[in-house]
């Protein structure tokens, strides 16, 4: 009986000498369907587990949308973890400003600039500071599908203007196809017909000025060109029936299968149309990518691009290993193994180039070229003006309001931020 | 003194009494946790939503007023009356609140009515009343989320039930209920119909069972029709029943969230949400506590101001 005693004490001082000595990193992520994706992170946390010892990288998948809605009090226990996973933008500068997060040391901030990107980096910084570092960049593009502008004997590559792009609308309509697919249910797909028409219009320094508030924020006359411009595709009848009861990931199974000629997607909609579709989605040589067109007088480029730039940040509490972590996990040698499987488009500019995949590879040239990258209007804008626009994008669409009531809507929301 | 004493003897022996029947013990064991628990969560949230409405708060943070160390601000900010007044000029929440009034007026104008008549023919006891029974109370058993996406499917035109009857029809195009609008809140309404009007059913079957057989077969010798008999004897009877259906019916309408959710999400364009739905998708999705706040207090003054007009209206008298 004493033997027992004694033993259970030295095992029980075992581990807590143990415990003492380890430095725990909880990393949460969100879901990674890919499977060479979430095998790249399992390896990469086994790898680095065995390289350090005293140190234990644990970590945890959670479904996308409880995610969301858990990190808010997530944030605010004690079980917050070191570091999570985000999508910049709003929800990201909120909790920035609320002081959940810990900045990074002017040092390593300059050192992942250079090596990660500038502009990764610059998505997951606030106020002067940087958070944490940036891994797959995003880009929405027009995706057309050779096969049906063969037969329709249209030639996507050549358009220019927006009023090109519109004539191919109404070529693919009056044969019968379906111009674009869109998940109009979810909303934010057709935001990105709105941002991109107000990006060509009004540029870098007019979306600034918007943000800033200045030529009268939102309710000015660029806006309610976008606007316009929007209602112009829209009065072609451009989008699939019932579009509006239709979210993303049906939409796109809907495109996958052949459903329209364009997609105004990002480059993520190539593996998630083809686990969407019936038959395996669209083959490399079926699939078309080229960039949304440029409006004729607007202050914009057509190689300014749309997109996010998601990342993992570190939380206050986070230990001085995580940031070292950190660096291991979104690392270039990680990127560079993203890159060569096809897994995501890196940030870090040494890795863009191994991209091999044929359609990702268009992506990352898209990416590599960008004067301007502006992060996805509704994350950008924060969880509340970034949700009018939105609703906006949607009700445009319906023809529930104007333009000009669009951009009126926007402004008002603004200013009681 | 000795009056004093007079008093409180006979109160402690009742007091004792009590003791020992077992009733005090009863009620010292079963009504702390419950009245713990209805404060913990119902109670408390109400209060902390009435506190949080006239906030700008993102819901970082133990409550808006709190400082946060690290920034040195406090986490919300103080907006007085201004998240009801954007509520209430918001065309979304205008919608909202018709779309909650339409629901109360269906549940009413046409889903107790069908539920009457549903009862009437099948309160009798019988073998195959009891299967009528079963088969219309099935719809409120099923998970409303389930229902939802089931519906979904249904009313989808691409391949559900939707797309077979525009072929049967011969439509060229087929017809998405969903992604139109007015239809969209229609089909929902729908569902909640066919969804619901079992339970009410339930309780006009369970009202008509306890009516007296005196009575109908006095009616009967009277030599009253059937017709006259539902009119005349039946009906007034169910009155009760009636008044605790069209209770339910309201306090339900003002509820309805879970089968907006899977159907439409409240879209197309912010056409079909109801007041629940609306507060979920304005206040919690876009991080406005606040603001959801606000939207709850109107919901909450508006089923507390109903349930106390009723009941001491239409319901006055009965126990």
């Amino acid at each position: 009986m004493k033997l027992k005693a004694l033993a259970l004490i030295s095992t029980l001082a075992l581990m807590s000498g143990h415990a003492a000595a380890d430095v725990e990193i909880d990393v949460l992520s969100i879901n990674r369907d890919s499977a060479t994706w979430k095998q790249m992170y399992l390896d990469l946390v086994e790898e680095y587990n065995a390289q350090h010892d005293g140190v234990t990288v644990n970590l945890e998948f959670m479904e996308d949308e409880s995610f969301k809605q858990k990190l808010p009090t997530l944030l605010q226990s004690d079980a917050a973890p070191d570091l999570f996973f985000s999508w910049s933008g709003g929800v990201f500068y909120e909790q920035a400003d609320q002081g959940f997060l810990r900045p990074l040391d002017d040092v390593t901030a300059a050192e992942w600039q250079d090596e990660l990107s500038a502009g990764g980096m610059a998505a997951l910084s606030y106020d002067g500071k940087f958070y944490g570092a940036p891994e797959a960049s995003q880009n929405v593009a027009i995706w057309y599908n050779k096969d049906i502008a063969k037969e329709l004997g249209l030639d996507p590559t050549k358009i220019e203007t927006y009023d090109d792009l519109l004539g191919m609308v109404k070529a693919a309509k009056e044969a019968g196809v379906t111009p674009f697919t869109v998940g109009g249910q979810d909303k934010w797909p057709l935001h990105f017909f709105y941002s991109l028409l107000a990006m060509r219009i009004m540029g870098q320094e007019g979306m600034a000025a918007s943000a800033a508030g200045e030529n009268g924020g939102f309710a000015n006359e660029d806006w309610v060109k976008a606007g316009e411009e929007f209602v112009r595709l829209i009065k072609l009848e451009p989008f699939q029936d019932g579009f509006m009861g239709v979210k993303y990931d049906q939409a796109t199974g809907i495109w996958g299968d052949g459903g329209s000629l364009f997609h105004l997607m990002g480059d993520w909609d190539l593996g998630a149309s083809r686990a969407a579709a019936s038959d395996g989605g669209l083959s490399d040589d079926q699939l078309g990518v080229i960039p949304f067109p440029m409006i004729e007088g607007g202050k914009g480029k057509v190689t300014d691009t749309l997109g996010g730039a998601s990342g993992f940040v570190l939380t206050r509490n986070a230990p001085d290993e995580a940031v070292d972590f950190l660096k291991f996990f979104l690392g270039e040698k990680a990127q560079k193994r993203a890159a060569s499987e096809g897994i995501y488009i890196p940030t870090a500019p040494s890795a863009g180039g191994l991209v091999e995949d044929v359609v990702l590879k268009q992506f990352a040239g898209i990416g590599g070229a960008s004067t301007y990258h502006q992060l996805f209007l509704d994350q950008f804008f924060g969880s509340e003006l970034g949700g009018v626009i939105n609703d906006v994008s949607a009700q445009m669409a319906t023809g529930d309001i104007t333009p000009q009531e669009a951009a009126a809507l926007l402004e008002e929301t603004r200013q009681f931020q | 003194m000795l009056a004093q004493n007079d008093i409180i003897a006979p109160s402690q022996t009742q007091f004792q009494r009590l003791f020992a029947n077992g009733q005090l013990k009863m009620v010292l064991i079963f009504v702390p946790p419950a009245i713990l628990v209805f404060t913990m969560f119902v109670i408390l949230p109400m209060i902390q939503a009435g506190l949080f409405a006239p906030y700008k708060w993102s819901g970082y943070g133990p409550v808006p007023w709190a400082l946060n160390e690290v920034t040195g601000k406090d986490f919300g900010r103080w907006v007085g009356s201004q998240n009801f007044e954007r509520m209430l000029s918001h065309s979304a929440f205008k919608q909202a609140f018709i779309n909650t009034l339409l629901v109360i007026t269906v549940s009413i104008a046409i889903q107790i009515p069908i539920a009457m008549t549903m009862a009437l023919m099948i309160y009798k006891s019988s073998r195959i009343n009891t299967i009528f029974r079963l088969i219309f109370f099935l719809p409120y058993i099923m998970a409303e989320v389930a229902t939802g996406l089931i519906f979904s499917f249904v009313l989808d035109g691409n391949y559900g039930l939707s797309k077979s009857f525009s072929d049967l029809m011969g439509w060229d195009k087929a017809f998405f209920p969903l992604a139109e609008k007015p239809w969209a809140f229609y089909c929902i309404l729908g569902v909640i119909v066919w969804k619901y009007f079992g339970f009410h059913m339930m309780i006009f079957i369970a009202g008509l069972q306890s009516i007296n057989s005196e009575v109908l077969e006095a009616a009967k010798i009277d030599g009253a029709k059937t017709l006259q008999t539902v009119f005349l004897i039946k009906l007034p009877l169910l009155w009760p029943s009636i008044t605790i259906s069209v209770f339910y019916a309201v306090l339900g309408g003002l509820q309805v969230f879970d089968l907006v959710m899977p159907m439409t999400a409240g879209g197309p364009s912010n056409s079909s949400h109801t007041l629940v739905s609306y507060l979920y998708m304005f206040g919690f999705i876009r991080l406005n506590i606040g603001y959801g706040s606000a939207v709850g207090v109107f919901l909450f003054v508006t089923g507390v101001a109903f349930a106390f007009l009723y009941r001491n209206t239409v319901q006055r008298g009965q126990s």
